[in-house]
């Protein structure tokens, strides 16, 4: 064999792209998230394609008794996709794409942020241990202890209406968000640090970065990516909750959760059983797809499985 | 003349057992006061029944272990005052094979990410055709640079332990029970690799094992370990002979001489 038929013989080891997007549950669950954040994305210009916008009010819309919207679906019509919602008539579909945009942009910079700072902190307990996991330990211990969504609420209360609310949203639920990822990414790791191969490694001279980078983070990296699949629908339902009790987004800032629990009371009357479809799908969409994608993404990534798929 | 390529004097390693309030640490005392050396060029086989300390005492030597007491020199130089630089130095000369090979390589590496790394870990690169070669040397073909760990077998992949702790030709190798975890019928051709080595390279090893049958063959001398101690050491074929301590006797007692590999 030359030098050349070598290297191609170990290049035809396939793509994680590849195997990924032959897993068909993975593709689905991929779809189902990235439609809904690229409607976000797209919210200004895809309101501006339907002829509406998110705040105005349309009472004509609306039976003057009960202040139901008329018409089947809730009202949908060419003119409004989606419906629109009872009593103020606005338009759903702009409320409900301008709504992922702040939803899910929170929800998706919170899980980022807590998984970075867990993956960090558990990967050095993990490595360390000693009084670094002793610490830390300690830290998570306390954290746990806290009772944090009373802070998160109080924190939501007292900050001052200069500062980008969305902005420190994402840092106070990024801030109780890191323990539980940490603890489970420190016990992983130091299951790994004992294992023989982080010995062998550390026998051939590798120093700590080689160690923690070639060695530990690949069998660590499949954890990570379910731990933030597990935290993204979590923060969704947080935003949510603290837009239900008025200290999530302010004012007229759409949001999927302050939908949510707006259509509560017209589920539970039974007046308009519309009003909690469409946001209610999205959220589903993307928890949903979050965790399809997550779970195809862990299984592409463990190599051993690969033979056996 | 020169330094031996291992000294231990007097070394002792207690371990630390989980306290707690109000009981007492005991601690294990699993190396209770040893010395031996190898010399430059020399295999010694470290004997002992499981526990009796001889791993824990196989990795003071390249620092993978603290001693809590006692002086280790390899190579000429005190362990202990290494710093870390001087001990990744010290680990370029200091190799080491470990038991189960399936363990002991990554299993998301290929073999070729697993030998790459031990260059990188001296900020060195190499070339497909020095792997090639590296393979080669343990008697492997090169198509096994893309095989991952599972894609071959224990034989195989302590072919590649070896050629990993070949890789910068070191002047030591410590090989701790090098073939226990591998078939029988695949175990003499590891440990002819090794004597291999010894004899055409001048590898000075160190090698652990719990069958004195393998020592025997392998080893120009033998240290017999119990509870922590060195109990008995002698040329190979003395101790095989006329073995002095009973642990040692009870060794070469279990000794089936029918499953000597020849």
């Amino acid at each position: 064999m030359s030098i050349a038929e070598i290297q191609q013989a170990e290049g035809r080891r396939t793509s994680v792209l590849r195997r990924f997007l032959r897993k068909r549950s993975g593709v689905a669950g991929l779809v189902m998230l990235v439609v809904p954040m690229v409607a976000g994305l797209c919210a200004p210009l895809l309101v501006r394609l339907e002829g509406q916008d998110p705040h105005t009010f349309h009472t004509d819309l609306l039976d003057p008794d009960g202040g139901r919207p008329l018409g089947a679906l809730g009202g949908v019509s060419a003119e409004h996709w989606l419906g629109v919602a009872p009593v103020t008539g606005v338009d759903l579909f702009a409320q409900i794409v301008y709504g992922i945009r702040s939803s899910l942009f929170i929800a998706f910079g919170a899980s980022i942020l807590s998984i970075i700072v867990a993956a960090i902190l558990g990967t050095a307990m993990g490595y360390f241990g000693g009084w670094v996991n002793a610490v830390a330990g300690r830290l998570i211990d306390f954290m746990f202890g806290f009772p944090g969504l009373m802070f998160v609420i109080a924190i939501m209360a007292i900050v001052p209406p200069e500062l980008p609310r969305g902005l420190v949203l994402v840092l106070v639920l990024a801030f109780f968000g890191w323990t539980v990822p940490a603890r489970i990414i420190g016990a992983q790791a130091s299951a790994i640090n004992a294992r023989a191969f982080v010995e062998a490694a550390r026998a051939t001279g590798a120093p700590p970065g080689q160690i923690i980078r070639r060695e530990m983070m690949p069998h660590l990296f499949g954890l990570v990516v379910v731990l933030f699949a597990m935290s993204l629908p979590t923060n969704v339902s947080v935003v949510a909750g603290l837009s239900f009790l008025g200290v999530g987004l302010r004012g007229d800032v759409p949001d999927l959760g302050k939908l949510l629990s707006d259509s509560l009371p017209w589920i539970y009357s039974g007046a308009d059983v519309w009003y909690m479809l469409f946001p209610g799908a999205v959220v589903f969409l993307i928890v949903f797809g979050a965790t399809l994608a997550g779970d195809a993404l862990r299984d592409v990534l463990d190599v051993r499985t690969e033979d056996a798929a | 003349m020169t330094a031996p390529i291992l000294e231990m004097t007097d070394v002792s390693k207690r371990f630390r057992t989980p306290g707690g309030f109000g009981r007492r640490r005991h601690g294990l005392l699993a190396v209770d006061g040893v010395s031996l050396r190898v010399e430059r060029g020399e295999a010694l086989g470290l004997v002992g029944e499981s526990g009796s300390g001889k791993s824990t005492l196989a990795r003071m030597a390249n620092g993978l272990v603290t001693p809590t007491a006692g002086i280790v020199r390899t190579d000429g130089q005190d362990v202990a005052a290494l710093g870390r630089r001087g001990l990744r130095r010290l680990r370029r000369n200091v190799a080491m094979v470990f038991q189960d090979p399936l363990a002991s390589l990554n299993p998301r590496q290929t073999v070729r990410q697993t030998l790459e790394n031990v260059y990188r870990a001296h900020g060195e690169t190499t070339s497909t055709a020095e792997l090639v070669a590296l393979l080669e040397s343990v008697g492997l073909g090169p198509d096994y640079l893309g095989r991952y760990p599972h894609q071959a077998s224990g034989g195989q992949l302590q072919r590649v332990a070896v050629a990993r702790a070949l890789a910068l030709k070191p002047d030591l190798i410590i090989a701790d029970e090098p073939t226990s975890a591998l078939d029988v019928s695949v175990r003499a051709q590891i440990l002819n690799l090794l004597a291999d080595l010894q004899r055409d390279q001048g590898i000075s090893f160190l090698h652990v094992s719990h069958d004195l049958a393998v020592i025997r063959l392998y080893s120009d001398r033998v240290a017999v370990m119990q509870r922590g101690r060195i109990v008995e050491t002698g040329p190979s074929e003395e101790i095989f002979r006329a073995p002095q301590h009973p642990c040692t006797q009870a060794l070469v007692e279990a000794t089936p001489e029918a499953e000597l590999p020849t």
